[in-house]
């Protein structure tokens, strides 16, 4: 009931055209565009500097300037990477006059603008963006070296408080949180299990991909459903300008991503990609698996009006793995499975008045894998997540001082996993519903302060039903031109786990009657400086605590029970129950962010000390513990310098744009050691009385008992850039871990014949790739 | 020029510095501070058979030499008391076989009986104690079938499906994990079947590995409570000899079943351990259990 009284007040709200502006006042709201494809820009800084008043384009690229007093201003746009756009503009009275910017690419890609208004641009792109929140641009992410190719999710490991736990998952541990804590939205849609196997390759083609924002804790009531953090993905609109294509070729991988108008009122842009290592190094190294995917994106949209506007957006992709135990055997015995992703998203983005702006998405997510055992033994198993939403979030400008955010989302879970084997079976088939509704005011008393609450609501529904409400609250203040500080807090509930499993696809479960969801408490604070205008530095501390989160039990076949029997009375079991083990914990730390976006030399250098405890009752003994993605400290560098041009700025002269550049990237990371849980000690056993032989078993004393050593690796990549009337081509060579260093990934403990084998099990040595990338 | 040269410079000195944090290797320190002295247990009682094969031993540091390490605990003290009748008999260490035993003939093992064994027995020093109670399963297990007494290996039917052994057992109350051993009776290194789907082997690979081969496992578990019949199947993967096997079901304790299921998967795919399921009081580890049992031979032919 309390829900519908909410939506009530919503719609309420959107039906009183409440305005606060005098009649002496008028504002001003439009979109920011890409002046060559018209891609709308977010994040955008427009200002009056006469005023002192401003704003920024959110992620649909609008923005509004309400209560401007009626005159004749100059009005400043400015993004990086943009020339700086500044016109003369009158507001009458009354007016609700509106304006869409263009802005050009700078000539000079990466020159360092000129600064105006006491270096406003780069403080104030700190001060606009939430705590603990990061942005990377698609060429940011490509920047950093990698095994294959650019990918999202290994860059983003490079920013403080995001970690790998090894060389082999692309997966994201966020501040002491696990990977099933991060919300993954591809333009507006959630995805599960958004990795490829081996790590390498995560879901998301970095050339399809416009805008991403990473927020590490903190986040607003906008925002639910995990304990950790959020990463929003905005493909590409698409071209509306004129046709416009990429092209790239690796030893692993070809891609390609195209984009055109459609008339004078929308565009579509389409990616596809695929890796074909299964057609060429595995046809000599037979120890390579058989193994490839592909994926591909789609994303069109459309001006209805000037007010309203359609976006259609899709992705898919599927993993197809086949291993045959012995090639040289007359039978054939091994196993096959794929799996993938299906995002689909339909926006209507809607401006009712200047004031009230709106967006509203129906989606659809998809992950299914299926594996065959074949005919040796008839194992065969099906993992489905489904999740249909119907959303909306609205932004009410009130006044320049209040800006009010509300919306709604209702989603629909069906969460299936069904194993047959010949002893029995698995059938957990399960629905959920969850209804969430979310208020928050951003009220800015002075220009100096900035402080948003926020309420969202929770009832969630599987086999039992749970309504929860998280406050969270965040305020910045602006303690000088180029210092902020921040805070943020709030309260997190998450109502979907995760079974984890190395290298392949997760299983994904609801809270139910067997368990109650988990939640998190984030406690954080921030400072951020801009220095010598061009760099940003940002320093947090944070707390984050757990409550009822779950981890997954070993030894759930000492616990398990059959929810039924099938004909031949072979147990089926139809729930999550006993896979679980679940206890609290926290995490603690520090991270210091030093960043610079443009000149010759870019990159950041970023530190994170971490601590991490988890306390379970049925693990430790009931003692606390550190989990296996635990560091204490991490290190990143990353660089990437335009060779030319900073030999040019070390002689004086000026940034130039050369037809031929090269560039080279540098990522280094140096991080202490994980924890591992180590055997004690050994023991003789046999597993039956009728044991031929006794073997070597292993106990383990303590869980986390043993440390790592430190890892460390350094990638570097050499990109040549040369240009031609109308495409460009850039080869490049990119060398992952360069130094060869043998990072451990685990210990391996045996005997033979009486004496101690331990072994170190290492993660990736030297890996180097070539490739080409094409634009035209 | 001066600021080109300091750029080189520092650039070299940069990516030289780097370099060397990126080369070298990780190197693990295992150390035996998480040591702690336990007593192995590993013993089953049947009913109506002598209590003997009760293995106590001491565990050792994951890097100790064997060859040069003492692990039988041959003047521990053992027990094993009947819970039903409060009588404590004394095991005694059998020189020739390594293990415990009870030497007299006034021990009858009985269905449904508890009984708990306790050791005593200093290890480094330390002295040091362990118990556990088992409950023998009420009755009798009786293979009631196997559905073929010989196959060739890997024999397809008429339409191509490939066929396996399947052992149907009349299940015992209170126990719903039942455990198959395969022991092949021929096992050598020419009767090996290296025409297999599963894994290439060479002669030398046999040779070495011929005991792990010529014995294997598996169980079943969660089966219908109560009375009635239930099968395990023995799948090809198994079986690595043109042999005679000889399959014993076991019905296993609450004790035993859980050692069964995770005394050997302490190693996690990311190389972590953790916890097995032991139901051994104080400083021990390992199983103390009971079991009934029945067995059935089958042939794998060429």
């Amino acid at each position: 009931m309390r829900l519908k009284y909410l939506l009530l007040a919503v719609f309420l709200l959107l039906a009183v055209n409440v305005n606060a502006q005098t009649s002496r006042e008028g504002s001003l709201s439009g979109f920011i565009y890409d002046d060559a494809n018209k891609e709308a820009l977010i994040g955008v800084n427009i200002y009056f500097p006469e005023l002192g008043i401003g704003g920024s384009s959110n992620t649909s690229g609008y923005y509004i300037i309400p209560q401007i007093p009626a005159g004749s201003y100059t009005v400043v746009c400015e993004y990086i990477g943009y020339q700086t756009r500044t016109e003369q503009l009158t507001i009458a009275s009354g007016e609700a006059a509106v304006h869409n910017f263009t802005l050009t690419v700078e000539a000079v890609q990466g020159r360092v603008v000129e600064v105006v208004a006491d270096s406003i641009r780069t403080s104030e792109k700190l001060y606009e963006k939430p705590l603990s929140t990061l942005e990377l641009t698609a060429r940011q992410i490509k920047a950093v070296p990698q095994v294959a190719e650019a990918d999202l999710l290994r860059s983003l490991q490079t920013l403080p408080g995001i970690l790998p736990v090894s060389d082999f998952s692309s997966a994201l541990y966020v501040r002491g949180g696990t990977p099933d804590q991060n919300l993954y939205l591809l333009d507006g849609t959630d995805v599960y299990n958004p990795e490829h196997a081996f790590g390498i390759f995560s879901t998301f083609n970095t050339d399809a991909i416009k805008h991403i924002d990473i927020s590490k804790g903190g986040f607003s009531a906008a925002y639910g459903g995990r304990l950790s953090s959020v990463l929003d993905i905005i493909n590409l609109d698409g071209n509306r300008e004129r046709f416009q294509g990429s092209a790239a070729i690796s030893l692993l991988s070809a891609k390609t991503t195209l984009q055109m108008p459609i008339g004078n009122r929308g565009a579509i842009s389409g990616s596809i990609r695929r890796t074909y290592f299964d057609k060429t190094i595995r046809q000599a190294i037979d120890d390579i698996p058989d193994y490839y995917f592909y994926d591909g994106n789609l994303k069109a949209f459309f001006d209805i009006d000037k007010r309203n506007k359609l976006t259609l957006s899709g992705y898919g992709g599927r993993d197809v793995l086949r291993v045959v135990f012995n090639n040289a055997s007359s039978n054939e015995a091994g196993f096959q499975m794929d799996w993938g992703n299906r995002t689909g998203s339909l926006k209507w983005t809607r401006v009712f008045n200047p004031q009230l702006f709106a967006n509203f998405w129906i989606t659809g997510s998809r992950f299914t894998s299926d594996f065959d055992f074949g005919e040796t033994v008839p194992v065969t198993e099906r993992n489905l997540v489904t999740d249909v939403t119907l959303k909306g979030n609205l932004e009410y400008h009130y006044s320049r001082h209040l800006i009010g955010k509300f919306g709604f989302e209702q989603k629909n879970l069906h969460l299936l996993y069904r194993e047959d084997f010949p002893e029995g079976g698995v059938d957990v088939d399960r629905r959920a519903q969850h209804y969430v509704a979310y208020g928050q005011a951003n009220w800015r008393p002075t220009p100096r302060w900035d402080i948003e609450a926020g309420l969202r609501y929770n009832n969630f529904t599987s086999g039992k039903s749970f309504q929860n409400w998280e406050p969270r609250f965040s305020a910045k203040y602006r303690l000088s031109e180029t210092v902020n500080l921040k805070a943020a807090t709030g309260l997190y509930y998450q109502y979907l786990q995760r079974i984890p499993r190395t290298f392949f696809t997760d299983i994904w479960t609801s809270a139910s009657e067997y368990y109650d969801p988990s939640s998190a408490r984030h406690y954080i604070l921030g400072f951020q400086k801009e220095i010598a205008n061009d760099y940003q530095l940002e320093v947090e501390t944070y707390y984050k605590e757990y409550d009822g989160v779950f981890a997954f039990d070993p030894t759930f076949l000492t616990e398990i029970e059959a929810g039924r029997y099938n004909e031949n009375g072979d147990p089926i079991f139809t729930s999550a129950n006993s896979l679980f083990d679940i206890g609290d914990g926290d995490s603690y730390g520090f991270e210091m962010l030093l960043r610079k976006d443009v000149g010759a030399v870019s990159g950041w250098i970023g530190y994170a000390f971490a601590e991490t405890e988890y306390r379970f009752p049925d693990v430790n003994g009931g003692a606390g513990f550190a989990p296996r993605h635990d560091r204490r400290s991490t290190l990143n560098l990353v660089g990437n310098i335009d060779i030319k041009n900073t030999l040019n700025a070390m002689q004086g002269k000026p940034f130039a744009n050369h037809k031929g550049n090269w560039t080279l990237g540098l990522n280094l990371v140096y991080a202490s050691g994980q924890p591992i849980t180590a055997p004690g000690s050994a023991y003789i056993t046999g597993v039956a009385p009728n044991s031929i032989q006794r073997y070597v078993e292993y106990y383990p004393s303590a869980i986390g008992n043993l440390r790592l050593p430190a890892y460390a690796r350094l990638d570097v990549s050499l990109a040549y850039l040369r240009q031609y009337r109308g495409w460009s081509m850039s080869p490049y060579l990119q060398v992952f871990n360069i130094g060869n260093r043998k990072n451990v990934w685990y210990v391996d403990y045996k005997y033979s014949n009486g004496l101690s084998e331990i072994e170190t099990v290492n993660m990736f040595p030297i890996l180097p790739t070539v490739g080409i990338n094409f634009n035209f | 020029m001066k600021r080109k040269h300091i750029f080189y410079n520092t650039a070299i000195l940069l990516l030289t510095a780097l370099m060397i944090l990126g080369c070298g290797e990780g190197i693990v320190e295992v150390d035996d501070s998480q040591y702690q002295p336990k007593i192995a247990i590993e013993g089953f009682l049947f009913p109506h058979q002598p209590v003997e094969r009760i293995y106590i031993t001491r565990n050792f540091r994951v890097d100790q030499n064997l060859r040069q390490t003492g692990i039988l605990l041959p003047n521990a003290n053992v027990t094993l008391t009947d819970l039903q009748s409060g009588e404590v008999y004394p095991l005694t260490f059998d020189q020739d076989e390594y293990f415990f035993r009870y030497t007299g003939s006034d021990l009858l093992i009985e269905y449904g009986h508890s009984y708990r064994l306790d050791v005593q027995a200093t290890i480094e020093g330390s002295a040091l104690q362990a118990g556990a109670v088992t409950t023998v399963p009420e009755a009798p297990l009786a293979i009631t079938g196997v559905n073929y007494e010989s196959l060739s290996y890997y024999q397809r039917d008429g339409d191509g499906n490939v066929l396996n052994f399947d052992v149907e057992f009349e299940r015992v109350n209170g126990i719903d994990v039942y455990l198959a051993t395969l022991i092949a009776r021929d096992a050598a290194v020419e009767t090996f079947i290296y025409d297999n789907p599963f894994e290439e082997y060479d002669e030398a690979d046999v040779r070495d590995d011929l005991d792990d081969l010529r014995y294997e496992w598996d169980w079943i578990q969660n089966t219908p409570p109560g009375a009635g019949k239930s099968d395990i199947p023995i799948f090809w993967y198994h079986l690595w000899f043109y042999s005679d096997y000889e399959i014993v079901i076991y019905a296993p304790d609450r004790n035993y079943q859980d050692f069964l299921r995770t005394y050997d998967e302490v190693q996690e795919i990311d190389g972590n351990f953790h916890e097995p399921v032991f139901h051994i009081e104080g400083d021990g580890i390992g199983v103390f259990g009971s079991a009934v049992s029945d067995t059935v031979h089958v042939r794998v032919l060429p």
